[in-house]
């Protein structure tokens, strides 16, 4: 079963295979929660997305056909809905992270409380991955995307194109912006570490 | 290749998607910036590496099984319809053809049919005795005046029962072409009887339908409920796709008002895995009557 092609499970779940549909979501499902994670940076809206994707999937599974990979229609669903959430919001007035507030021109996200390593005795680990994440979640939102769609589903960059919407060439460039900014995040913070 | 491309490359390259590898080893190997790119690159891949993985909740997982299964489970209910189809449509058929043929019989005729072959036979015998030898038509000569002259006088020699003597084909030609009014007065006598039959049966068939009237009347409804309910489901599977939740929330509804509880239930529970119709769906949930 779990060598089987993704789209071949998707076939074998369309004639009534359960067990299909379990490997396909097995297969996807930490990749996929973890790009909409990012990209909504909510658990919680996180949560509810997925499972939407997931019900997207399975109430379209009927419509697809096999002219595209399985992971590229995932990832479009998931795009999609991730877009329509954030123009929920947008519509809604929440308050983002990210936007500006007042006149002190700082954001929600500069001004909450930085949970960071509250002891030395933090595993130099862990620090890594706490500034990784806070390096990602600072990158712009077309970086990100195609960053964490190369980094976390490891897609091959045409792939990214089609899933996106854009030539190869552009998601290659996107992907190397997101390294420098990447790289530069945290050399800003092993230097003032050594400060 | 020059610097600018090789720093194009080089990414390629570590992603091990390269367009070319030789080109851009070239160019590092003389290049000290383009090497300081492509460590660089690589460290912040290695480190990208570390970015922490969550997982979603098990309870989210584990709804979306159940709405897998809930899919396969629809569809199978679906195809069994599909596959009870035939027989209704072969019933109906045979409905049918039993319809045209009931229909099509000639009524007045068919009971006298046998009685009077025989009769016919008989006074055809009888004829034969009374004719005189019917000349022989040697072979080869035509059918001529005389002999049908003979045969039109041995018909007129039997007097009032040129009817009775004709052959069977000819007599049922003949009361096909026998005056409309007689004609009339046999079906009248024809349907009087059935007339009289049919409103005995008529009448017992009302005394024991008017018994049986008020859950007769339930089940017929809830019946055709349920057909037009499945009406809309094959409507929707008609156009290869999957019903949408609003469409699920209505199937539930018509399934509710059909008396079909458990069918009522299947829906609205596929209209709860969806935000927008599950506050609804979870309140129809809660009207229908307990399992």
């Amino acid at each position: 079963m779990t060598d089987r092609s993704d789209e071949r499970l998707l076939s074998a779940y369309r004639e009534g295979d359960a067990e299909a549909f379990e490997t396909l979501l097995a297969r996807y499902r930490r990749p996929l929660f973890n790009v909409i994670l990012r990209s909504v940076r909510d658990r919680g809206r996180a949560e509810e997305i997925y499972q939407d994707v997931w019900m997207k999937v399975i109430e379209r599974s009927g419509d697809f056909r096999g002219d595209a990979k399985f992971s590229t229609w995932l990832y479009t669903i998931a795009r999609n809905q991730c877009i329509d959430h954030q123009r929920k919001m947008r519509f809604r007035g929440h308050a983002s992270l990210e936007a500006a507030q007042g006149e002190t021109g700082t954001s929600l996200g500069d001004r909450m409380p930085n949970p960071g390593p509250s002891t030395e005795t933090l595993a130099a680990g862990r620090l890594m991955r706490e500034r990784i994440t806070e390096a990602v979640r600072q990158l712009p939102e077309e970086q990100r995307e195609v960053f964490l769609l190369r980094q976390l589903q490891g897609m091959a960059f045409a792939e990214i194109a089609e899933v996106v919407g854009i030539p190869a060439n552009t998601v290659k460039s996107r992907m190397r912006y997101a390294l420098e900014r990447l790289q530069r995040a945290l050399r800003d913070w092993e230097r003032s570490d050594e400060l | 290749m020059n610097c600018e491309e090789c720093m194009e490359r080089v990414f390629e390259l570590i992603e091990q998607e390269p367009s070319d590898p030789a080109g851009v080893h070239e160019v590092l190997e003389r290049c000290p910036e383009c090497r300081a790119l492509f460590a660089d690159m690589k460290t912040a891949l290695e480190q990208a590496a570390a970015l922490p993985l969550e997982e979603p909740s098990a309870g989210t997982d584990e709804a979306i099984l159940r709405a897998a299964r809930a899919r396969i489970a629809r569809g199978a209910s679906a195809k069994h319809r599909w596959l009870a189809a035939p027989q209704w449509a072969a019933a109906a058929v045979a409905l049918l053809a039993i319809g045209v043929g009931v229909w099509t019989i000639p009524r007045g005729e068919e009971p006298q049919f046998e009685s009077e072959v025989e009769v016919e036979d008989a006074v055809a015998d009888s004829v034969k005795e009374e004719l005189p030898a019917a000349p022989t038509r040697p072979k080869g000569t035509r059918y001529d005046d005389s002999m049908a002259e003979g045969g039109s006088a041995a018909i007129a020699s039997l007097g009032d029962e040129p009817a009775a003597a004709a052959p069977p084909a000819r007599r049922r030609r003949e009361a096909k072409t026998r005056p409309h009014e007689a004609r009339e007065e046999e079906a009248e006598s024809d349907s009087a009887e059935v007339g009289a039959l049919a409103g005995a049966a008529l009448a017992n068939d009302s005394a024991v339908r008017a018994e049986a009237a008020p859950a007769a009347a339930s089940k017929k409804q809830s019946a055709r409920g349920s057909r037009l309910c499945e009406e809309r489901v094959a409507k929707i599977e008609g156009e290869d796709r999957a019903p949408t939740p609003e469409e699920s929330l209505a199937l539930g509804r018509c399934y509710r008002e059909a008396g079909d509880v458990p069918e009522a239930r299947r829906w609205f529970e596929a209209a709860l895995l969806d935000r927008d119709t599950r506050a609804r769906a979870r309140r129809e949930l809660r009207a229908l009557p307990s399992k």
